[in-house]
């Protein structure tokens, strides 16, 4: 048996899939923890933390009762993509103007109402809004890098928790951008090729969430 | 065939999937490490910079000692020596002397006084020149220039445009600069001629000077010398700057620029 057979297996996906979800509580439990030090842009990230939580946790839930969960996505995705947008726009961050985000948002958020309405349903996985929303943080956070070299403001740059937001929105969403693409496509062929992909996808999202946690962490200076 | 294919498709989704996010980890590391050079080269252009100013000030230091120093042999060699043999003329003056003898020790005497008066106003001269002060920065060019070309040694060209209102200290400090430039020359260049063009605009002055002379050593960087750091002190104090021109034949060709105030 190959080792990828032997790595991507549907008891392995289970338990990553565990894994991605409990680690989502470590930047919460950090925040809790150095409550006191949390500066407005780590408050912003803690309220997309718990975001993140609270939609893994109910469509766990309604999975497990057997209805389909896919519709939560439909309300997650612009949320995120809201809070995100909103986050890249902070004063300090300075990536979108308040007018741009606005406009970037509201652009969002009827293109996801009209994939909602017409190419897919609530019932099914909104992959297209994923993937829109996956280029936008992509462009983001490589636009972000390219400011901080414009800048280049000071040494210790990874003691800014935005820094540390960005590397993980970069790598996670950079990582599951084709899986989004093409989730469509082969959800209706070979389960072991979802498998594989979903796996994968639950190992990025603990470096996501690693990178929350640090972000969280950090005693910002700024 | 379909086995094989799906195999083939798994295999690349992992693969793209792996690649994005090395390559998203890659761009990170770039950044990462370009942003340090960034940093670092800016804290060395930083470092020389800081070293560049302390020279500068070292320079200026030296120079006002220098200044000092000869100021103080002058008034002790010069002022100092003849008031002390107009004393003892005066203290001759005293007894009884012949009337032929009075005469001459009182011509003497007031010849000595009459020097030391040109001394000194040499010196007060040298220390603020009553010209500058009263006629302002072009007369007072103007003056020294005819003070050389009198000479006969050397022929000094001085074109001016209309006087622009610049203040009382950074005229002072444009007089020092072209001193020292003709001083340069006159010391060490061997020129025939020099040329020094005054320009002024609403929001600066602008001086043009050249010389025919040797023009710098070979192999010497042009800022390295202490008169050119004493210039570039006094121009950085008036925000302004100093650059070297290519000239055709032998000699140098400065460009210096000023705010008119502070």
């Amino acid at each position: 048996m190959s080792s990828e057979k032997l790595f991507f297996t549907q008891d392995n996906l289970t338990l990553l899939r565990s894994l991605s979800y409990y680690l989502i509580f470590l930047p919460i439990v950090i925040s809790i923890w150095r409550v006191r030090h949390l500066r407005d842009v780590q408050w912003m990230i803690l309220l997309i933390v718990i975001v993140n939580l609270i939609n893994e946790s109910i469509s766990r839930l309604i999975f497990q009762q057997g209805v389909n969960n896919l519709w939560i996505f439909h309300i997650y995705v612009p949320l995120v993509f809201y809070l995100t947008t909103k986050l890249y726009s902070h004063r300090r961050i300075g990536i979108l103007s308040k007018k741009q985000f606005k406009y970037v948002f509201l652009l969002f958020l009827t293109v996801n109402l009209i994939n909602t309405a017409i190419f897919q349903p609530l019932d099914s996985f909104n992959s297209n809004s994923v993937s829109l929303a996956s280029s936008v943080y992509m462009i983001l956070s490589i636009v972000f890098f390219y400011r901080m070299l414009r800048k280049s403001e000071d040494e210790f740059i990874l003691s800014r928790p935005i820094v540390w937001f960005n590397i993980g929105t970069l790598l996670y969403y950079s990582a599951t951008f084709l899986l989004f693409m093409v989730v469509e496509q082969i959800i209706s062929n070979r389960s072991d090729i979802l498998i594989a992909a979903w796996v994968l996808n639950a190992l990025f999202y603990c470096v996501l969430n690693v990178c929350y946690s640090v972000a969280l962490w950090i005693k910002s200076q700024h | 065939m379909d086995q094989v294919s799906t195999l083939t498709s798994t295999e690349l989704l992992l693969a793209g999937m792996a690649g994005m996010f090395l390559l998203a980890l890659g761009l990170i590391f770039f950044f990462l490490a370009y942003q340090r050079r960034i940093i670092k080269q800016q804290k060395e252009h930083q470092a020389k910079e800081a070293e560049y100013q302390q020279q500068l000030m070292r320079a200026n230091l030296l120079s006002q000692e220098k200044e000092r120093n000869r100021i103080g042999k002058d008034l002790h060699d010069g002022v100092g020596a003849m008031l002390t043999t107009a004393k003892l003329y005066f203290r001759h003056l005293d007894q009884e002397v012949a009337p032929e003898k009075f005469t001459e020790l009182k011509e003497k005497a007031f010849g000595l006084l009459e020097e030391t008066m040109v001394s000194v106003r040499r010196v007060s001269h040298d220390l603020r020149p009553v010209v500058l002060e009263r006629l302002g920065l072009v007369e007072a060019i103007a003056n020294t220039v005819d003070q050389i070309n009198h000479a006969g040694d050397i022929t000094v060209e001085f074109k001016h445009s209309e006087e622009t209102e610049s203040d009382k200290e950074y005229q002072l400090n444009w007089y020092r600069i072209i001193q020292e430039l003709i001083t340069n020359t006159l010391k060490h260049a061997g020129a025939n001629v020099i040329s020094i063009d005054l320009k002024g605009t609403a929001a600066q002055l602008q001086v043009i000077y050249q010389d025919d002379g040797v023009g710098l050593i070979q192999g010497t960087q042009p800022k390295s010398g202490l008169g050119i750091q004493n210039i570039e002190s006094r121009l950085g104090l008036m925000g302004g700057q100093l650059e070297f021109l290519e000239k055709e034949g032998s000699g140098i060709c400065l460009r210096m620029t000023s705010d008119l105030r502070p």
